[in-house]
């Protein structure tokens, strides 16, 4: 009798134990924030609870809102030394900037030289004048002369980074930095470092089409991120991914229209015009910073030798040409699944 | 035939787990719908969640307008200066989404019954 009771007990602890794993004590949660990089952040996250969620939220923002304080190139703001201030004392003195503003521009240096050039943070001159076409909105292109002089003011060598006094000099007073090809990405990777650190087991953070994503979801799956097709409605593809970035650059984000044709926001350093060879470009990798900047960079650089940059540089990568064909290098080949129309 | 006593208590217990797992499954069925649904968020608050089957005209505060027609959802109107949100069309896969991010709107695919992205970009 008694040997029958423990049975029967063992029997219903499998039971327990077979049921418990659906219901997880982890929730999903999902908090939208506007007012950074000029774009929508969404942070996904499994916690305990919403107390917990919100407090790893916060942690989440205050890096992020950090981030994008230093790497404003237009706005200042009191009691910090960001580009805007860097960029206003170009040609006059060294100015002493915080440690992360050393470390992109570092960083930024580097993808000059693996790029050959086409991820150049120095071309705020060029940058400037498609701006503020784009944004007058009046039918009118930068001038061909004007858009030539501020191309004489964007030579990298010119940024002079001293990470022994943390201070950064822009020895040509014309000269001006653009994080905005690399910054969302860096900012990422600031997050990714402090997530083991708050109360998610697993993340997703979105900055505006500049993905990470942190562990695994409670059921052991990745996050399951969708690629939209510049070509038509759906999907490109989809990929899963754990302590993997997704970034996408694309030629249909940010746009202006003179006399019925698009502009978009992606300028070649060498046309000083936006790059016509592709359509979107997605990197996958695990560097943030290095996506992001791969994402733009790719975007102007011909396939040959944009799939050796890639290959390089450990990143998977999926590009779409303006003929709306659909190029893959051997990493985003192995990593990308249920591709419909890929 | 005699069925021992031991025999029937084994089926008993095996019947009743039978049971229990079939009430666990059905419990964890309730309460999934089936279709797209989307949710419509102002600052980050969450203004109402529509069937996508339905068709109708969602006026989202002031400021936007959207409408559901043909399972799928989209920004008709909005008072902004770029207009990005009716730009981006149509929207009905789980995951997809449309801002309008002067307005501070966000209209986003949930529930439906294939398995939807964590996020779609691009």
């Amino acid at each position: 009798m008694k040997s029958k009771i423990v049975s029967v007990l063992l029997l219903l602890c499998l039971c327990l134990l077979l049921v418990l794993p659906s219901c997880s004590s982890f929730a999903l949660y999902e908090k939208f924030y506007y007012d950074l990089f000029d774009t929508i952040t969404v942070i996904r996250g499994y916690a305990k609870s919403s107390s917990d969620f919100e407090e790893s939220c916060n942690t989440i923002y205050n890096e992020l809102q950090t981030c994008h304080k230093l790497f404003d190139a237009y706005n200042e703001y009191e009691g910090i030394n960001n580009i805007f201030s860097v960029n206003k004392n170009a040609g006059v003195s060294p100015l002493t900037v915080d440690g992360r503003i050393i470390e992109l521009l570092e960083f930024s240096k580097q993808m000059y030289e693996k790029t050959d050039g086409a991820l150049n943070v120095a071309m705020g001159a060029v940058l400037e004048l498609w701006r503020d076409c784009r944004e007058k909105n009046e039918n009118k292109l930068p001038y061909e002369d004007e858009l030539k002089e501020a191309a004489e003011h964007c030579d990298i060598n010119g940024l002079v980074v001293d990470k022994e006094s943390s201070s950064v000099y822009l020895e040509d007073r014309n000269m001006s930095l653009d994080m905005g090809a690399i910054a969302k990405g860096y900012a990422c990777d600031r997050v990714t470092a402090l997530l083991p650190s708050t109360k998610l087991t697993a993340a997703l953070v979105n900055l505006g089409g500049n993905v990470m994503t942190y562990g695994e979801k409670p059921d052991e799956s990745g996050w399951n991120i969708g690629v939209n097709s510049p070509l038509g409605e759906g999907n490109l593809f989809e990929v899963e991914c754990s302590d993997l970035c997704v970034i996408t650059s694309g030629d249909y984000q940010r746009y202006f229209v003179v006399d019925g044709k698009r502009y978009h926001h992606i300028i070649d350093p060498e046309t000083l015009y936006p790059g016509s060879l592709f359509c979107q470009v997605t990197v996958i990798c695990e560097n943030g910073a290095m996506g992001d900047a791969l994402s733009t960079a790719l975007f102007l650089t011909e396939l040959e030798k944009g799939m050796e940059i890639a290959d390089l540089s450990g990143a998977a990568v999926v590009w779409v040409a303006t003929d709306g064909t659909v190029y893959k290098n051997q990493r985003a080949e192995e990593l990308i699944f249920a591709g419909d129309e890929i | 035939m005699k069925i021992s006593k031991k025999t029937r208590n084994d089926i008993l217990l095996f019947f009743s787990l039978l049971v229990i797992a079939v009430i666990i499954l059905i419990a964890a069925s309730i309460g999934r719908k089936e279709g797209s649904y989307a949710e419509i968020y102002i600052d980050g608050e969450l203004y109402g969640v529509y069937s996508l089957n339905e068709e109708m005209t969602v006026d989202i505060g002031d400021t936007n307008r959207a409408v559901i027609k043909d399972g799928c959802i989209y920004m008709e109107s909005a008072e902004c200066p770029d207009k990005t949100c009716m730009k981006r069309g149509r929207i009905s896969k789980v995951g997809e989404s449309i801002v309008c991010l002067p307005n501070r709107v966000t209209i986003t695919i949930i529930n439906s019954k294939e398995k939807g992205n964590d996020v779609v970009i691009g």
